[in-house]
């Protein structure tokens, strides 16, 4: 096994991993469980993944669906809190206030569509490359890409530069 | 600011990360020794099913099979291997392994129940250069499978032991061998391999059908360490 090229190449992509993960989870933990398990399984099968034409697709992809999979186990169902969350609702004042309200208005669509906001404007996939990560069709993000900009755009979020 | 631009910096500021990459390869190497057992337990299995299909036919035809017991054991002596190779031992080693391993079968515990007529036959595939020596049957609904093999390897090392999600791995080291006890309750199997200093390796699993307890691992590891199960004399 190619140890010296698994290293190379995960050093590389690994920050940018692990924040398009916790765009998608929304917490730092998650994220980085998520990463975690895609790395795990990576070097697992390295030996033939490194072969790949497009390896950096199915490296996303294995995030994607570590990340899927940890959203449909049961403890991740319900959460038992002591007062309803409280959802952030409008931009504020500072980069603090800009965090937590993206990040609000993206826990409040769902997984898939926020995967692909993620894909397509942080990791600034096409739409081709976004269905390859999604295993869909391009017409399926396209749609999902409109439902998600609609939704955050009736929430507030300046969307305008992608009209 | 556009959507781009606040995602951006919704990550621009990132906590250390919370996993350690050293403890995560150890992880990726236990997920690979994981894979490669499970990969070889299948395989033994497909290779039970030939053989055992090998087996029946070479009984004969219904009418010779009259009465007799449906039964997908493998008696030594009526198995050809199925890939015969250059490396393979001579027949006249071949059949004294076998009838060595045969005679110790016969001292594993009676909770085994090793019926009448199973023996060990010789096979070969591309995992197992020198070959392997393998005897299955099933006793109370549990399918047993012995497999004796020679490798030049080095010991393996506590590293090599699987770990969750579904499967428990305990390493059990001594100066004569170095096994590891896998137990996986989803799955529903328990299997020793002991690796023994002389570049033996027997694994012995057992597949368990229905609601029943596992087999415990430990029993099998005491099969595992009998001086016959051995490739060399």
């Amino acid at each position: 096994m190619d140890e010296a090229g698994f290293h190379e190449y995960i050093a590389a992509r690994m920050e940018t991993l692990r924040r398009a993960a916790y765009l998608m989870c929304g917490d730092w933990h998650t994220a980085d469980d998520v990463v975690a398990t895609a790395v795990v399984k990576l070097y697992r099968d390295w030996g033939r993944l490194s072969r790949l034409g497009n390896l950096d697709a199915y490296v996303r992809r294995m995030v994607l669906t570590a990340w899927l999979d940890e959203q449909r186990r049961p403890w991740r169902r319900e959460r038992s809190m002591p007062a309803p969350p409280s959802r952030a609702v409008a931009a504020g004042d500072g980069p603090v206030a800009d965090r937590l309200t993206i990040l609000g208005h993206l826990a409040a669509l769902p997984a898939r569509r926020r995967a692909v906001i993620v894909l397509r404007y942080y990791c600034d996939l096409s739409v081709e490359e976004t269905a390859e990560v999604m295993g869909c069709s391009a017409g399926t993000v396209k749609s999902q890409t409109a439902r998600a900009l609609d939704a955050l755009r009736a929430s507030m979020v300046d969307v305008s530069d992608l009209a | 600011m556009g959507l781009t631009d606040q995602l951006n910096a919704a990550v621009d500021a990132p906590p250390p990360p919370g996993y350690d990459m050293n403890q995560l390869l150890r992880r990726g190497r236990r997920a690979r020794t994981r894979r490669r057992v499970a990969t070889g337990a299948a395989g033994l299995g497909a290779v039970a099913l030939v053989a055992g299909t090998y087996a029946v036919a070479a009984q004969g035809g219904p009418d010779e099979r009259a009465g007799a017991v449906a039964t997908t054991t493998t008696p030594a002596a009526t198995v050809s291997p199925p890939h015969p190779v250059t490396t393979s031992p001579a027949p006249a080693d071949r059949a004294a392994t076998i009838a060595r391993l045969n005679a110790t079968l016969r001292k594993l515990p009676a909770s085994f129940g090793v019926p009448h007529g199973t023996g060990f036959a010789f096979h070969h595939d591309i995992s197992f250069p020198f070959g392997y020596y393998n005897a299955s049957w099933t006793h109370a609904g549990v399918r047993y499978a012995v497999q004796v093999n020679f490798t030049r390897d080095p010991l393996p090392s506590a590293d090599s032991c699987g770990q969750p999600p579904t499967a428990s791995c305990t390493p059990l080291f001594r100066p004569d061998v170095h096994a590891f006890l896998i137990e996986d309750r989803r799955q529903r199997f328990t299997i020793a391999v002991g690796s023994r200093t002389d570049g033996t390796v027997v694994q012995i699993a057992a597949y368990r059908n229905g609601s029943g307890p596992l087999i415990d691992p430990h029993l099998l590891f005491q099969g595992t360490v009998l001086p016959g199960f051995a490739v060399t004399p």
